[in-house]
């Protein structure tokens, strides 16, 4: 499940005592505030973390699915740990407090490991880590906070009940996810806006020092002449972070980039609510970094800097007769407002989602271009690109020009998908034009760039019937409908360029002789033409990202072209399925039901009560709980992206849908049933999918119909909350289902669900949803949280046939 | 098995396994212990797939073997069916079923071939500025070819899906052997053909014969090269071979070894055999910004060019853009290029270009005496030309080859 994955509410975590028996709880209400602690201390850190590891991969939303999976495993490594330590009698309860108060320096100390992991390998500057020493240092990072709090997790318990564990999981459990779910919107709503990382950890350092402060003794001990000055120092020290935290964040950004680009200055940094963004300077050349990968370099420290980059918006604008109504998505700061202007039209609306973008670029933008932003005939919208267009009125547009990134993240992907592209259409007038820039090769296109540019435009033509793709490493696409007037002949540019009577010294238009050849120009129409006629290009869609996935391959082959172990590069294409070979990827959650339905089968036609029956049913009951893990990390990481397609950004919400996710799971799993109602559980968790699923798939059209952005975040909110309490009601229903003479192997399904969850993580968004898409990723996810209670259900009412004992 | 490559002694170049530098006992610094934790942990995560590997047959890269037709001119035969091969400085050593580090030779039972020959993946026409020349042929259109494969490992290489690949594996744009490059060529009515995108001493023996074949239809040949090859090849590639592009990466054994993975003195060692046997020459040093653009190495490059190689020997200066696996750093900034143009210049270099980065007074040819602007570009495109049978208005003779002659033949 979501990073911090659910324990049993009946879940024994150990026979050992570190205080009076029955715990230190009893009397004292007050310490029950400590788990809350520990939920909102590890879900802040969690989603801190998140941001972190989300630069360490350059911006890959991949990155994400493998931090949940490293935290879950890692988390589980933590209980189990604190279970086995108490099982040897080590005083694992003494441990909670002041554990709990070193989790906020914990915390800061993972923040700033993950600025400075790189340096640990042996990576040069300016290359992407190779994937296998991402995974090594996103452990690394991960390890400490997730493998504490799993072991605190233990900790509290016995600090709280001592030997008397077992309802008292439920208790703990149940508080440290009200406190993960506090934590959550804290983050979301608050803390992002106002404080910095280490300011963040100076608040929970202080928040912890109060809690501690405040929480009477467990009674178990005389109290230490050193606790007191412990907790003072606490509060200190907090109090400390808090108001220092700026400069040690400021510290920590220093040594990020010494180790990014020793070679560059680091100018400013600054948290938007979309990315982390970085000015930094060579040479006097400033470059803008957007969570860890280079936007861009030279926004034109002269005029005469970068005429060559002014070849796109005077090829886009020299595509139409007359573009009097302009759109210009991005670009500002790369002054493509300037070269827009120059070909006097009317109005230029432009468009650019982060205002602190503009912030962090405004100083050291050219004044030419910086006058641009506000010059009488452009008007600016500091919002989403698409929901911008989206919300437009039909037929306004002449010419629609997007300096938006390659597909190489889900977020990026938005912009080249059919969906979009209906919209750009619906905006244009009769005869308008839409360009836009993606990366490809010269002349030979290889067979992973083909794919994605090839998506791409298949998706283009679903909206627009004449298209042309300029050769060379960045290549321009502009399309328009039947009333085209879209030219590839340079002759014809330069006549149109002279006959407007452009003035953009020093840009000229023999610029264009590059990208106007005509025996590459039909190389790069053929080949595409030749592998869209095959039918090996997918469309890509907001659903399914396919440009997406296929920019991932591009990346994972660059990465690894070369020197790749040839069992790496075999277990890439037998995931993928790529080289003639089935995707297996796709057929791995398919397991899940299909060994259900195998064991069900075994058990109806074997004699029901032998042991062997016992061990089926045991093993169903066991799979359940990985399926349930798998299910809801998979729902998770496919909600997390929906919303990101629909809100059009992320970064700063992520803690909203990982918080609700929560609060469902809690909800789930703490309801009061009792062993007679085992069947109750797997019941509601079938019903809440079968609402939820159907549900996550309309959000998008149901977004499109209401358009208010908050009641979209409260609708995402109320179907995440649904779907994570099918989870959390699947899981209550597996421990009971398990439990035997009152007891219940709580720490197996524990590490059974974790076992699914990190699996769920890995496959989902590396492969399930780009290759699957998002709507079928859910159905599939949906499938199995739905199917497995479903047979277990079935298993209940075979076996148990009127008795109360199931093994 | 075929596909298999091979370990020359470059251990410390990108693309290697093994200690740089430590002997047995040696302790393991942090890095190295992470860096060889990660690859045994890539290689325990292969193990289970050995198995589907061995189920599913052979992999990929043997499967779909050619044919191969062209045996390698630059090789010799070693006991037990090995061979050594000597078109390069690695020199590599293979068993049978090996490829060479360049992955366009395969040691076929004892014999050596090429792998692409005849199997270009790029064929196009471009002008000869592309490659980058600004002293020959000026505006002149040439059919460009290129096979699959390199025998370096750049780091910001602009064509490594066709460069760090198998020359059989990626797709041809058809069979194409010499006679028909050259007849192509002639249907065209164009008179060059230039070998380059990728490496062609990795497809030396497929450049050698459409050269030979074109020289005896009147048709020049030219090539893009990094030129990390050794001096007999060169020598002969000389023969057919009417002007070479050159690649300098930088004037630095560290940066060669690091970014490149190759060796700069075979490299100048090269480039002296061009210039010994009277073929026209250029080079050309991509500007990676805080790897290779310390003024003080492009000083010392400038002087041993002046001294080695002469100061008509054009270099031009190209703009890094982000690209391949140094796809995180800037570009160039242009205040770097114009500080590495001057400083040629100022070391005496007569003819200094910036590349891609246009329009810019880089762009044009300049006379050396006069410093009149000869040939006007902008990018790839000229304006004006002012040449007059290769001299400047001045009379100053411009180095170059500025007319086509004829080559003999038809």
């Amino acid at each position: 499940m979501a990073g911090k994955s659910p324990v049993s509410s009946s879940t024994n975590t150990g026979e050992g005592n570190d205080g009076p028996d029955g715990g230190v709880l009893s009397g004292r209400p007050a310490l029950s505030l400590l788990p809350f602690l520990l939920g909102l201390t590890t879900q802040i850190g969690q989603l801190l973390i998140l941001r972190e590891v989300l630069i360490l991969s350059s911006g890959s939303e991949t990155a994400l699915a493998f931090c949940f999976a490293a935290w879950a495993l890692l988390n589980g490594a933590g209980a189990l740990l604190g279970a086995a330590g108490g099982r040897i009698g080590l005083p694992v309860g003494a441990c909670f407090r002041p554990l709990l108060a070193i989790l906020p320096f914990l915390l800061a100390g993972s923040i700033h490991l993950a600025r400075v992991a790189r340096s640990f390998v042996d990576v040069g500057q300016g290359q992407d880590l190779p994937f296998s020493l991402y995974l090594i240092l996103l452990v690394l990072v991960v390890a400490p906070v997730s493998a504490v709090d799993g072991f605190l997790f233990v900790s509290g318990l016995r600090f709280l009940f001592g030997r008397s564990g077992g309802r008292g999981s439920a208790f703990v459990y149940g508080v440290e996810s009200l406190g993960s779910l506090a934590g959550g919107l804290l983050f979301s709503f608050v803390l992002v806006f106002l404080l910095d990382p280490f300011s963040i950890c100076g608040l929970l350092a202080l928040l912890s020092g109060l809690f501690l402060f405040c929480s009477p003794g467990d009674g178990s001990s005389p109290p230490s002449r050193l606790r007191r000055p412990f907790r003072i120092l606490l509060l200190a020290t907090g109090l400390a972070g808090l108001f220092s935290g700026a400069v040690l964040n400021s510290l920590s950004e220093t040594e990020r980039w010494k180790v990014l680009q020793p070679a560059m200055e680091l100018k400013e940094t600054k948290e938007s609510p979309y990315q982390h963004l970085a000015l930094l300077e060579l040479d006097g050349m400033p470059a803008v970094f957007a969570n860890g990968k280079i936007l861009f370099s030279s926004l034109r420290v002269d005029r005469d800097g970068e005429p060559g980059d002014r070849i796109f918006p005077h090829f886009a604008m020299l595509q139409h007769r007359l573009p009097e109504r302009v759109l210009c998505v991005g670009g500002g700061p790369r002054g493509l407002l300037t070269d827009l202007l120059a070909h006097d039209p009317e109005r230029v609306d432009w468009v650019e989602y982060d205002r602190e973008l503009l912030a962090l670029t405004a100083p050291a933008v050219v004044r030419e271009d910086r006058d641009a932003w506000d010059h009488g005939r452009v008007r600016r919208h500091l919002t989403d690109g698409r929901f911008f267009i989206r919300n437009a009125p039909p037929r306004t547009y002449d010419l629609i020009l997007l300096d938006v990134p390659d597909p190489s993240n889900a977020n990026a992907n938005r912009f080249y998908t059919a969906e979009f592209f209906g919209s750009c259409k619906r905006v244009l007038r009769s005869g308008g034009v839409l360009a836009f820039q993606i990366s490809s090769q010269p002349n030979f296109i290889g067979e992973e760039m083909l794919q994605r540019n090839g998506s791409i435009l298949r998706a283009l033509s679903e909206s627009f019937p004449c298209r042309l793709v300029t050769p060379g490493e960045t290549a321009i696409v502009v399309a328009s409908g039947k009333e085209s007037t879209i030219t590839a002949s340079f002759e014809e540019l330069v006549k149109r360029y002279e006959e407007r009577g452009v003035r953009a010294e020093p840009f000229s238009p023999y610029l264009f002789y590059g990208c106007t050849e005509e025996f590459a120009l039909e190389q790069v129409r053929s080949r595409f033409q030749e592998a869209i006629e095959k039918g090996g290009v997918e469309v890509n869609r907001d659903d399914f990202p396919v440009a997406y996935f296929k920019d991932h391959l591009l990346w994972l082959r660059m990465i690894g072209s070369g020197e790749t172990p040839k069992g790496w590069r075999f277990a890439g294409e037998w995931l993928t399925g790529s080289r003639g070979r089935k995707a297996a990827a796709l057929w791995i959650p398919a397991a899940f039901p299909l060994l259900g339905i195998l064991l069900f089968i075994a058990v109806f036609v074997s004699r029901r009560r032998t042991r062997t029956a016992a061990c089926m049913i045991r093993a169903h009951f066991f799979l359940t709980a990985a399926a349930v893990g798998f299910g809801g990390i998979t729902l998770e990481i496919g909600l997390l992206l929906s919303f990101q397609n629909v809100v059009g950004y992320l970064y700063s919400q992520m803690g909203l849908v990982i918080a609700a996710y929560m609060a469902g799971l809690t909800l789930g799993s703490l309801l009061p049933l009792e062993r007679q109602w085992r069947k109750a559980p797997f019941a509601l968790s079938c019903l809440l999918t079968a609402l939820g699923v159907p549900a996550a798939l309309g959000l998008p059209r149901f977004a499109d119909c209401i358009g208010a952005e908050s009641f979209v975040l409260l609708t995402f909110a109320a179907v995440t909350v649904l779907l994570g309490a099918a989870g959390g009601l699947a899981f209550r229903g597996t421990a009971l289902a398990l439990e035997r003479d009152g007891k219940s192997p709580g720490g197996v399904i524990y590490a059974v669900d974790i076992l699914g969850t990190a699996l769920g993580g890995l496959l989902a968004g590396s492969f399930l949803i780009p290759m699957a898409g998002l709507s079928s990723t859910f159905l599939v996810a949906g499938g199995i949280t739905f199917l497995l209670p479903l047979i277990s259900l079935a298993f209940l009412s075979l076996v148990l046939d009127g008795r109360d004992r199931l093994f | 098995m075929p596909g298999r490559k091979v370990r020359h002694r470059l251990s410390g170049a990108p693309g290697f396994d093994g200690p740089t530098s430590c002997g047995p006992g040696c302790p393991l610094s942090r890095r190295q212990f992470l860096n060889r934790a990660a690859r045994s942990g890539v290689k325990a995560a292969s193990l289970p797939l050995a198995l589907e590997l061995l189920l599913s047959g052979k992999p990929a890269s043997a499967a779909g073997a050619a044919p191969f037709e062209r045996e390698v001119y630059y090789y010799r035969k070693l006991p037990d069916r090995k061979i050594q091969c000597f078109v390069c400085p690695f020199n590599c050593v293979l068993k049978p079923g090996e490829t060479c580090f360049c992955r366009s030779r395969i040691n076929v039972d004892g014999t050596l071939y090429s792998r692409g020959w005849g199997k270009p993946c790029i064929v196009s026409i471009d002008p000869i500025e592309k490659l980058p020349f600004g002293n020959c042929l000026p505006g002149e259109k040439v059919v460009s070819l290129a096979v699959g494969g390199c025998n370096l490992r750049c780091l910001y290489c602009q064509n490594w899906e066709q460069s760090q690949e198998i020359p059989d594996k990626v797709r041809p744009v058809h069979d194409l052997d010499p006679g028909a490059a050259v007849a192509s060529t002639r249907k065209k009515k164009i008179r060059t053909i230039a070998f380059t995108y990728t490496e062609p001493i990795a497809f030396y023996e497929y450049m050698i014969d459409i050269a030979a074949e074109a020289g005896a239809h009147g048709i020049r040949t030219v090539a893009g090269t990094a030129l990390f090859a050794n001096r007999r090849p060169v020598r002969d590639a000389c023969r057919h071979i009417d002007a070479f592009a050159v690649t300098l990466k930088g004037f630095d054994q560290a940066f060669y070894r690091k970014v490149c993975g190759a060796d700069l003195k075979p490299v100048l060692a090269a480039l002296e055999e061009i210039r010994s046997e009277g073929r026209w020459l250029e080079l050309t040093s991509l500007i990676v910004p805080t790897f290779n653009d310390d003024m003080k190495k492009i000083r010392d490059m400038a002087r041993w060019i002046r001294r080695n190689l002469g100061a008509d020997v054009p270099w031009h200066f190209s703009r890094f853009v982000p690209r391949y696996k140094l796809a995180n750093l800037p570009r160039t900034p242009i205040q770097t290029l114009e500080d590495a143009r001057k400083t040629a210049l100022d070391q005496g270099i007569d003819y200094v270009y910036t590349s891609n980065i246009a329009p810019h007074e880089g762009n044009n040819t300049y006379c050396p005496r006069c410093g009149r602007t000869l040939i006007e570009r902008v990018g790839f495109k000229i304006i004006k030309n002012f040449l007059e049978k290769g001299r400047c208005p001045c009379g100053r003779k411009i180095a170059g080859i500025f007319e086509h002659e004829h080559r003999g033949g038809e």
